[in-house]
């Protein structure tokens, strides 16, 4: 219910003087612009998510080419290792490639809320916006505050970053492409949040600054109070399944979701999942317009960068995590009445390819959506005080957990 | 009731200095303000203001009745009309210049609708500040309706110099009721969800609710006027108390909340949004279409004459203290902002607090630095 | 003036009047404020400052809630002594006026608990809102004060007529009204005239003859006699009121 707006766009990027055009009434062309663009966005992520997820495929056949790397049709003991390192830097990629998109879609989806444009001029409408962000914050200059301790100012953030990234490495995109299928990928999930708020923690303190130490303080008792629920909720999980191995986890969703049963643990884990973002209405770490600038006030350029991407990266691994754990991966809805990618996979050899792009497509549908979901919180909400933060997480949602995980024990001895 | 000396510091505590900068990211204006803070209580809060000072007071010495004029649009930016209207009532008053009727429908009608863009800017910078960006933009965007009006009619989006004394200094057009019409009815169409997005959301009523508490008696003993005046629950409205303009003829209610919270004067002022909604409505109505927009009467002011004449703008009370000497223009024009004397409650309204309350009730005292600096 | 509907008229006059008070000395001053204030004027409106050329100006304004009566009190003092008691211990809203007066015009509050500059650096060296001083803050070489003007030549005002402040009680301060104010907030700018003509009072203005509105609205400068005709109808209506 915004109002009605200009007669809709002919050229981009800039419209000519909007003062004196009479106003249309009926549904906003500005909005049916944006909209256009954010399919677009979506389409393009699908498109790189897909290109991506085929060289990861195809990582092991081109490693074993190298014969130096294969023993008899397997990966050899160096095979194995280029084979981490290269897995470690296509996850690097996407995750940075997420980042990237999840950006540029929350800057116009926000737009598209508040009826104004967004990013229009780099790229396609808009599109390298975040590219040209990246290298404005490279080319800064990098400097450490004098009085600060400079091991730890430095490797505050690539904390803060490795845990983001650790938490893509246990996550099954699609029926076999997971980069560390081990068989505690849960307990890795909740360790790399951890990790996270350490290193948010030793990014206040290092700053020298006494607002950025107030606000360090702030974030960690935040991030580590909201880790309980979190952990409580995911376990709820772990028990109801009976396995912590997030693949094994994903199959047993096949007919079900585990939505269904365990609702109270997904909305305690979706809750949990903001303040671990630290997006609104939790973002009172790095509010601007409360006095203390948060813990990363003394950062700049590429260090800040590194927070950047790493939150929204996080935006785009938590919901993952999520939907790998309640909405059922990479299976369409009630893939276990019929599944379109039995279909596939019975059309031979590429058709497995086919059908693990399926099951990517649904995937980053439900990621996507989620995200959608938290920018449009992010949209609509103030945020909380730091008290009623730390109220919500103890008195509200710890116990809301803990119901969850006695409802998943009672409904595992009823039902299995 | 004197407070103890502000810079006195406060026994037994062991606070931290810390400066609410004159420069804000919570767009205010520059207001600077020492806060002590031990732990997680603001002990002391010692505003200092005089950034944004301009000294009007001495320029206007030097200039006629109708060069200051446009000074006066300087000093409350937000609304620029209603910074005007006391000093021209005040003149009106001494000089014996009567306003014809059209004019002062007109008049009232700007009046009420720079109340609405006043307010416009209030919820959206305030809803900025507790972290919600969006009502920002709507607000902004529904404020551009407004003063695309306020420059069909007045030449001037943010500095209007459009009253005059006798009425207003052109014609208006002649679209200007239909266009006031349409604006209002689309206005009240939206406001709902202005509502659902500030003062009924739980996130805000989470922040505000029982933030700020101004007692009514502190209210009134320290001059405050306006939505916090009326929050405390004192009724004192000047376009109920001493008329003005076209107020005597429009029929309409002062509103008072009991609470006298942060969230009372944010619901006040949303209420405030209808009641100036309905104004403009009523002053559409019986505004007479024909008529001088411009009265007749000699700008003379015998010496010694002097006049208080105040005004309800948006903030609260507006008035100008007005001394002449007989000469062309005011001998002293002092001028009362609403702001300058709201700010007085400052340090009663922080200390105590909570740390991250001070934000939340900087933003619902609605203080915009040019006219508290003058 | 603004053309004001009986209803506001007849409220106007019962709910008070708005009086002036001069005070010949910051003592009276004081004790006129406390007075005030047991009167029941309990919300401030403004504090001004004034350069009078012979001296300086403090111009306080209050009003009263209860019946939205206004009064206004002044004092004198010359520029050597510029000496003035704070009032912001019985009304807290004048202390940054107060600051502001001492920071511009150069009073200084005895009593006042936090005397520094408000608008201005705390080092700033002059007041400038003086008339010695130009816009631009310089000294004005050519400017002296002007002599102290005597009690009786006092400044004509548009308001009640200026009393003495020792014979002032409360219950004075309270009703505060002469004949010739009520006459003023039927017209201000006709009362003086009304009371050259010999009108001095609402009840004579009531048994006005209808013969006499003409002559009397000549005399006074009116086109026609609707207006004395109007005051007339208010008049008789307030006696019956009171």
């Amino acid at each position: 219910m915004v109002p009605r707006d200009r007669p809709a766009l002919r050229s981009i990027p800039i419209p000519k003087d909007r003062r004196y055009q009479p106003r249309r009434v009926g549904y906003s062309a500005l909005k049916r612009f944006t909209a256009r663009e954010l399919l677009s966005y979506s389409l393009l992520f699908f498109a790189l998510a897909a290109l991506l997820v085929t060289i990861y495929s195809l990582l092991p056949w081109l490693i074993k080419q190298v014969p130096a790397f294969a023993v008899g049709g397997e990966l050899s003991g160096w095979g194995q290792v280029v084979y981490g390192v290269l897995a470690a830097m296509l996850g690097f990629t996407v995750v940075a490639v997420a980042a990237l998109i999840l950006i540029l879609m929350l800057r116009k989806y926000l737009a598209l809320v508040q009826n104004r444009y967004g990013p229009l001029h780099y790229g396609p409408a808009g599109a390298f916006q975040t590219v040209a962000d990246a290298i404005k914050l490279l080319v800064k200059e990098d400097f450490t505050p004098g009085k600060a301790d400079r091991l730890i100012f430095t490797l505050a953030p690539l904390m803060v970053f490795v845990s983001a990234l650790l938490l893509l490495t246990v996550i099954p995109f699609a029926p076999g492409w997971v980069l560390a299928d081990t068989s505690v990928g849960l307990i890795i999930i909740i360790a790399a949040g951890t990790i996270g708020a350490y290193g948010v923690l030793l990014a206040g303190w290092s700053s020298e600054n006494k607002f950025g130490l107030l606000g360090g303080l702030r974030a960690t008792a935040q991030l580590i109070s909201y880790e309980i629920p979190l952990a409580l909720s995911l376990l709820t999980v772990a028990v109801w399944v009976g396995s912590l191995n997030l693949s094994a986890i994903v199959e047993a969703q096949r007919l079900w979701w585990t939505a269904l049963p365990l609702f109270i643990s997904l909305l305690v884990y979706l809750i949990a999942s903001l303040a671990e973002i630290k997006m609104v209405p939790f973002d009172l770490p790095e509010a601007e317009s409360e006095l203390v600038a948060g813990f990363n006030t003394e950062y700049s350029g590429m260090r800040f960068g590194f927070f950047f991407v790493a939150e929204f990266g996080e935006l785009f691994l938590l919901p993952a995590i999520a939907v790998t754990l309640f909405f059922g991966g990479y299976h369409q809805p009630l893939a276990g009445w019929w599944d379109f990618a039995d279909v596939l996979r019975g059309w031979g050899g590429f058709g497995e390819f086919l059908a693990n792009l399926y099951g990517l497509f649904w995937f980053l549908l439900k990621t996507a959506l989620l995200s959608w979901l938290i920018m449009w919180l992010r949209a609509t909400l103030p945020r909380f005080r730091d008290d009623q933060l730390m109220e919500l997480c103890w008195k509200a949602l710890i116990p809301l957990s803990l119901v969850g995980l006695v409802v998943a024990v009672v409904l595992r001895l009823v039902f299995k | 009731m004197l407070r103890p000396t502000e810079l006195a510091p406060v026994p037994g505590a062991q606070e931290m200095l810390v400066n609410l900068g004159p420069q804000h990211p919570a767009t205010h204006g520059v207001l600077k303000v020492v806060l002590g803070i031990d732990g997680e209580r603001v002990t002391r809060a010692v505003p200092h203001i005089g950034f944004l000072h301009r000294n009007h007071e001495k320029i206007e010495e030097s200039r006629t009745y109708h060069q200051v004029i446009p000074y006066l649009d300087r000093m409350d930016y937000v609304s620029g009309l209603q910074n005007e209207l006391p000093f021209c009532l005040a003149v009106e008053e001494l000089a014996g210049i009567e306003v014809p009727e059209r004019a002062k429908y007109i008049r009232t009608a700007l009046f009420e609708l720079n109340r609405i863009i006043s307010h416009l800017v209030w919820i959206g910078t305030y809803m900025l500040d507790l972290g919600a960006i969006t009502p920002f933009l709507y607000a902004f965007r529904d404020r551009e309706l407004a003063l695309d009006i306020v420059e069909r009619t007045t030449g001037g989006r943010m500095l209007p110099n459009y009253y005059t004394f006798g009425g207003v200094r052109r014609d208006i057009n002649p679209r200007f009721w239909q266009e006031l019409t349409d604006f209002v009815d689309y206005f009240e169409g939206v406001l709902p969800e202005y509502e659902a997005l500030t003062v009924d959301a739980p996130v805000f009523q989470a922040r505000t609710v029982g933030i700020g508490v101004l007692p009514p008696e502190l209210a009134v003993n320290h001059g405050i006027s306006g939505p916090m005046l009326r929050a405390s629950g004192v009724a004192h409205d000047l376009r109920k108390d001493q008329p003005y303009d076209a107020y005597p003829w429009l029929d309409f209610e002062v509103i008072t909340r009991s609470e006298g919270d942060c969230w009372a004067r944010s619901k006040l002022r949303c209420q405030e949004f209808y009641q100036s909604i309905e104004l403009i409505r009523q002053c559409v109505k019986k505004a007479p279409r024909t008529g001088p927009y411009l009265g007749k009467g000699r700008l003379k002011i015998e010496a010694g004459r002097q006049r208080y004449r105040a005004v309800e703008a948006s903030r609260g009370q507006l008035g100008v203290y007005l001394y002449s000497d007989g000469g062309p223009g005011p001998y002293r024009s002092k001028h009362r902002s609403p702001s300058f004397t709201n700010l007085q409650a400052l340090p009663d309204l922080f200390v105590g607090q909570r740390f991250s309350d001070v934000i939340a009730i900087l933003g619902s005292m609605d203080i915009v630095l040019g006219e508290v600096d003058r | 003036m603004s053309e004001i509907t009986l209803d506001d008229q007849a409220r106007k006059l019962t709910l008070g009047v708005e009086t002036v008070y001069h005070a010949p000395s910051p003592a009276a001053y004081r004790r006129l404020g406390e007075r005030l204030y047991g009167a029941g004027y309990d919300f401030p409106q403004c504090l001004s400052g004034v350069d009078m050329e012979y001296g300086l100006r403090v111009v306080v304004n209050l009003r009263r809630l209860r019946d939205q009566a206004e009064v206004t009190l002044w004092l004198d003092v010359p520029y050597e002594a510029p000496q003035v008691p704070t009032l912001c211990d019985l009304w807290g809203g004048l202390e940054w006026h107060e600051r502001e007066a001492y920071d511009l015009v150069g009073l200084h509050f005895s009593g006042h608990p936090d005397h520094r500059r408000i608008l201005l650096e705390d080092d700033w060296t002059i007041h400038p809102l003086q008339r010695r001083y130009d816009t631009g803050g310089y000294l004005i070489p050519e400017w002296r004060p002007k002599p102290w003007p005597e009690a009786a030549s006092s400044d004509a005002s548009d308001q009640a007529p200026v009393e003495a402040a020792e014979a002032v009680t409360p219950k004075e301060a309270e009703t505060g009204s002469s004949e010739l104010s009520q006459l003023k907030a039927l017209s201000a700018a006709f009362a003086a005239k009304l009371q050259a003509q010999g009108i001095t009072s609402l009840k004579a203005l009531a048994e006005l003859s209808d013969e006499a509105l003409t002559p009397l609205a000549t005399a006074i400068g009116l086109k026609s006699a609707a207006a004395v005709a109007k005051w007339r109808e208010q008049a008789r209506q307030l006696q019956e009121g009171a």
